[in-house]
């Protein structure tokens, strides 16, 4: 059981640092888009507006949400590799 | 310079790559011979290449470990341990190795009427540190040539090799965008300063040598 706990505990804490991690890259990754897409198209008017306003359609994203992935995939690994491993 | 940074590389992936080889599922086409059980003294640093106990066992350094005995086709005698990997590292969450010792017992075959099986195992066979690889499953082969491909580690290390590309590409992206320019402007300054330097000792020369006359 304790074997069970540190693992649940490692895992949380390494996945939440993997996931804080990408959310952050990605965000990044999305304004220097914005602020590509400002110079590219030679937008005039308010440009830190722009950039607030595609960063807050990037939150509501489907691309956003993708990140959670980060989480199911490793735990569904091992729910496969448990059930394979011991009742195939 | 370039010797030390080539062998600190070579020794990291070596050691990278035989920690894979050690972790990763191999598959043996084998016809089992035996199974027994023995009690083992895990003393110290022996206790790294097997199985680690739940809690309520930990301190205790000998404990019953099962066994499966196997030939291959060539003749090679291959000993398995038989050991619960539980929620430890490596992560094959075995739990079932009172099942897996049953199904080995059951393919018990003699040499005149053989019954070739698959095991799956992780781990090494050293006789000078007695290691022995851990069975994981068991299935039937289709006999002695059967060479079952380790779809597994195909695709493992394929995606593992694509992250580590990500990784580096981004990495080098990231240096060549950020860290360099940094590094070149604190060089310029240098050189800067540098020439300040040299220009106002060559005043003071010219200035010295004008007092000499």
């Amino acid at each position: 059981m304790f074997a069970f706990l540190r693992l649940s505990l490692l895992l949380l804490v390494g996945l939440t640092l993997v996931y804080g991690a990408v959310s952050l890259y990605s965000r990044e990754r999305r304004r220097a888009k914005l602020k590509r897409r400002w110079t590219e198209r030679g937008l005039t008017g308010d440009r830190r507006t722009f950039i607030q306003r595609g960063l807050k359609q990037y939150d509501h994203s489907l691309r956003r949400r993708l990140i959670l992935l980060v989480y199911i995939l490793p735990l569904t690994a091992i729910a496969l590799v448990i059930y394979v491993v011991n009742f195939s | 310079m370039a010797y030390i940074k080539w062998g600190f590389l070579i020794t990291l992936w070596s050691a990278f790559a035989a920690f894979l080889h050690y972790t990763l599922p191999q598959y043996d086409v084998v016809r089992i011979v035996s199974t027994y059980e023995e009690r083992q003294e895990l003393d110290n640093w022996k206790r790294v290449f097997w199985s680690t106990p739940d809690s309520q066992s930990q301190a205790a350094i000998t404990r019953d470990v099962q066994f499966i005995q196997s030939f291959r086709a060539s003749g090679d005698a291959v000993v398995y341990r038989n050991e619960d990997t539980g929620w430890h590292w490596p992560p094959y969450f075995k739990f079932d190795t009172a099942n897996l010792y049953t199904e080995a017992n059951d393919a018990i075959s003699t040499k005149d009427d053989p019954e070739w099986v698959v095991v799956m195992h992780y781990g090494w066979r050293s006789i000078f540190l007695s290691a022995f690889p851990n069975a994981i499953s068991i299935s039937p082969a289709a006999g002695p040539d059967d060479k079952p491909v380790n779809w597994f580690n195909i695709i493992f290390l394929t995606l593992l090799a694509a992250l580590f590309w990500a990784i580096y590409v981004r990495w080098r992206r990231f240096r060549r965008n950020r860290i360099d320019p940094v590094l070149e402007e604190v060089e310029d300054g240098l050189y800067a300063a540098g020439d300040a330097i040299s220009e106002r000792r060559g005043r003071m020369r010219r200035w010295f040598s004008s007092l000499k006359g």
